[in-house]
C-alpha cells in the first residue's frame, strides 16, 4: 500500500510558489539542476524569481588560487550572473531579489554590475 | 478590552471542523498560530466553531499537534526552548512519506502556518541538496517529459549548474 503511494510523484504538483519556496532552500546550483528534471520543473526554475550568487562556493580548491584559475572562476560568474538575469529579464518575469558576492573588488566589473542592476530596476 | 472585569486569564477553546466533519477542540494560543486561524478569530470575535473545508482530519490533526508543541514549548520562558522546537520538528519530518509531505505541506499553506510551511519546505529541499538528477527523479517519482535531445540542449544551455 505505502509502496503504491510512493510511487506517484506528488512533490512536482505542488503549487509553484510552495516549489519556488522550496528552490530557495538551496544553493543556486543545486536550484539549477533541477531545470532538466521534467518540463514542470523547468518551467519553474525558468521564472525563479531569487537570483543569489557567491563566488567562493564556486572556487573547488581554496588553495589553488593562482591567478589564472581566479579568472577562470570570474569569468564563470559573470556568465552565469548575466545570463540568469537576461533570462528572467527577456522573458518579462519579475527579480524578488538578486545578490552577489565577490571575493575581489575589480573596477572592470562595476560597469556590468551597474547594468544588470539597471535591467533589474527597469524590470520591475 | 474593557468588559471583563476578572482578572484570571481564562484558556478559551475553539472547535476546528476538518473537511471530513472531524472536529478537535483546541486552546485559542495553540491554534493561532496558524495565521489563518488568527484572523478568523480577529475578526469574528465570538465565534468558537471554525470550519476547514479544504483540511480533512488526518493533516489538520498533525499540524495541531505541531503547533500544540510549539505552543507549549513557547509558553516555557526556558533558554533551551529553541533547543527543544529544533529537535522536535526533526522528529516530525523525519518519517514523512511524501503523500503525507504533499498535503501536510498544502494544509498548512492554507492556514497559513508560516513556520510550519518552511519546516516542510526544507524538508523537501533537503531530498535535492547534493544530489544528481537522476536521484532526485528517482526520489520523488519523477517521469522525464522531455522530447529527445531537449533535455541535452536543456543541460548544455545550464552547464554551469552541472559542472
Amino acid at each position: 500500500m505505502d509502496d503504491k503511494i510512493e510511487a506517484v510523484d506528488r512533490i512536482s504538483s505542488l503549487p509553484e510558489f510552495v516549489l519556488n519556496h522550496i528552490l530557495s532552500f538551496l544553493h543556486i546550483k543545486d536550484a539549477a539542476r533541477t531545470c532538466v528534471l521534467s518540463k514542470r520543473w523547468n518551467c519553474i526554475w525558468c521564472s525563479f524569481p531569487r537570483l543569489e550568487f557567491d563566488q567562493t562556493t564556486c572556487i573547488k580548491d581554496e588553495l589553488d588560487s593562482n591567478p589564472e584559475y581566479m579568472e577562470q572562476v570570474r569569468e564563470f560568474m559573470i556568465n552565469v550572473v548575466d545570463k540568469s538575469v537576461l533570462r528572467l529579464i527577456q522573458n518579462n518575469l519579475k527579480i524578488e531579489s538578486f545578490s552577489l558576492t565577490m571575493p575581489v573588488a575589480d573596477p572592470n566589473l562595476i560597469w556590468l554590475v551597474d547594468r544588470w542592476m539597471e535591467l533589474i530596476v527597469l524590470g520591475r | 478590552m474593557s468588559s471583563s472585569s476578572t482578572t484570571t486569564t481564562t484558556t478559551r477553546l475553539l472547535m476546528l471542523k476538518a473537511s471530513d466533519g472531524v472536529t478537535f477542540e483546541v486552546e485559542e494560543a495553540v491554534a493561532t498560530k496558524l495565521g489563518a486561524i488568527n484572523n478568523m478569530v480577529e475578526e469574528e470575535g465570538s465565534e468558537d466553531l471554525i470550519c476547514l473545508p479544504n483540511v480533512n482530519g488526518k493533516f489538520l490533526g498533525m499540524v495541531l499537534e505541531w503547533c500544540k508543541k510549539h505552543a507549549n514549548n513557547n509558553t516555557n520562558s526556558d533558554k533551551g526552548n529553541d533547543e527543544v522546537n529544533k529537535w522536535w520538528d526533526k522528529e516530525f519530518v523525519m518519517d514523512l512519506d511524501q503523500n503525507t509531505l504533499y498535503h501536510l505541506l498544502m494544509a498548512a499553506d492554507y492556514l497559513s502556518g508560516t513556520e510550519l510551511v518552511d519546516l516542510l519546505t526544507e524538508k523537501v529541499a533537503s531530498m535535492i541538496r547534493g544530489k544528481k538528477v537522476e536521484e532526485i527523479r528517482e526520489t520523488f517519482k519523477i517521469k522525464s517529459d522531455f522530447l529527445p535531445g531537449q533535455e541535452e540542449e536543456i543541460r548544455k544551455k545550464n552547464s554551469w549548474a552541472f559542472e
